[in-house]
């Protein structure tokens, strides 16, 4: 009887390449959670965020083999393959939905507060904060793409019209919000 | 836009934050994609990204998902095989990475030109892996690219890949791997970077075995095994990995393949198991 508990998430991930169908279970336990989570937040519906959850798990499975350990760790991976998929639904509904409103836009208030006070609640707050203190950090600009990019999905096209910004400046708007945020995140991690 | 380096070489730097994030058009992607596979600072800024993008992304509020999706999700998975089904989004992906893949296909073709002169080893084993792409591409081609078949390519490119990583570091140090009983056809080679921190096995002659099960690469020290990871074979019995050990190679007296004990509970053929001793020899360089 094989216990995964005792592999990392590396070897989780080979092994789900080799078919191990108890290998991706383990990885629903841990990774399960975060991504219904972002499913349910970006959402917005419960139906849509099951059906997105269950669709990311099977790309995991059929996908696993593409992933690679020099392009960062299976956590991001995992989290990345779930926002595509989630992307890809919110994208495809766009069509149907009403166009967000740019101006109300209030980035910071799209990361909510803490609700429980439950051990690991309390480490996802503090996770939180931290990164509420990385995004406060940049310029209000700069916050507006990124979240508007993660969260919302749109390219960065779509931003330009919609903000009514040239597209060179979102582009820049982008990679300096993504280059700062690799630093601080980074440098709040080695701390 | 691409950038330049103190070497010449051009970066597409203004783009990869938004690669990171999904948002650039497919056609930028692609072009951002295909310079990935060549450059490995690129990558690794882009995975630094991907990870505070992942952040980003888990800062939501922690919900539970309902206790009937696990089981909803493990009762629909299929068999990676050639009857494995795709949601139609996966499918419209699909026919993105088919495109990069005849991208790839003539990259994939130049690499292995490229290690004739580095080994006759590993050319003859990697040139029969490149005359199995031609023959698989052009079977897809003719079939439609039916997409399991089609996600089989994509997976040996990836290993050919992996190995390109190696290639143009002539420092590294190869490993040759046989079978102690000397019988069977089966052998290995395993090339080791100069900081032994990184590895790329690579195997031929071998049984396939019935997955779950893969053979374990171990690590000996002093009689003592560490367990380095797993690698599959396919039904022609080539099988490729790249290896992330904890501490380096060459403090490691040999490397030895196993068959997983639950697969295989007598293992015993020659063709089953392989070792290696692995020497250092940088000081001698």
């Amino acid at each position: 009887m094989i216990d995964y508990q005792d592999f990392d998430d590396h070897q989780l991930m080979h092994r789900v390449t080799l078919e191990d169908k108890g290998a991706l279970e383990a990885i629903y336990t841990r990774y399960g959670s975060s991504v219904y989570s972002l499913a349910m937040y970006m959402l917005k519906q419960e139906a849509l965020a099951e059906e997105a959850t269950q669709d990311i798990f099977l790309n995991i499975w059929l996908k696993a083999a593409s992933y690679r350990t020099d392009r960062g760790e299976p956590r991001a991976w995992i989290m990345s393959v779930a926002h595509h998929k989630i992307v890809d639904v919110i994208r495809s509904r766009r069509r149907t939905l009403a166009a967000t409103d740019p101006d109300g836009y209030e980035t910071l208030e799209l990361l909510p507060s803490a609700q429980t006070s439950t051990e690991e609640e309390v480490e996802r707050k503090i996770e939180r904060e931290r990164i509420l203190k990385a995004v406060a950090t940049l310029p209000p600009p700069q916050q507006q793409v990124i979240m508007m990019a993660y969260f919302e999905g749109y390219t960065q096209s779509e931003m330009s019209e919609l903000l009514k910004q040239p597209l060179g400046t979102v582009k820049t708007r982008v990679r300096l919000a993504m280059q700062k945020l690799r630093l601080v995140i980074e440098g709040d991690v080695h701390d | 836009m691409f950038t330049t380096d103190s070497h010449n070489d051009l970066h597409p730097e203004e783009q990869l934050g938004a690669y990171a994030l999904d948002i650039l058009d497919q056609a930028e992607a692609v072009q951002v994609e295909s310079h990935l596979l060549a450059c490995y600072r690129c990558r690794d800024t882009v995975a630094h990204m991907q990870t505070s993008a992942a952040i980003i992304g888990e800062s939501v509020d922690h919900l539970e998902p309902p206790v009937t999706l696990h089981s909803r999700i493990m009762n629909s998975l299929p068999s990676i095989g050639v009857n494995a089904t795709v949601p139609a989004k996966a499918a419209v992906r699909k026919g993105f990475t088919g495109r990069l893949t005849k991208v790839l296909m003539p990259l994939a073709a130049v690499l292995i030109l490229a290690m004739l002169s580095y080994s006759v080893y590993i050319n003859s084993v990697l040139s029969s892996r490149v005359e199995s792409l031609q023959r698989e591409s052009a079977v897809l081609t003719r079939w439609g690219k039916l997409a399991a078949q089609e996600s089989q390519v994509i997976d040996r490119l990836n290993e050919l890949r992996a190995a390109s990583d190696f290639l143009p570091e002539t420092e590294s140090t190869d490993v040759i791997l046989e079978s102690p009983s000397s019988d069977g056809n089966s052998g290995g080679i395993l090339l080791v970077a100069d900081d032994g921190r990184r590895a790329m096995l690579m195997v031929t002659g071998m049984r396939e075995l019935v997955p779950p099960s893969s053979y374990e690469i171990w690590l000996v020290r002093q009689g003592k095994s560490m367990w380095a990871g797993q690698l599959k074979v396919d039904s022609k019995g080539w099988g490729a990995v790249t290896l992330h050990p904890p501490e380096p190679l060459f403090e490691f007296d040999m490397v030895r393949l196993t068959p997983a004990p639950s697969s295989d509970p007598a293992p015993g053929r020659g063709d089953m198991i392989l070792e290696g001793r692995i020497v250092d020899n940088r000081i001698a360089r």
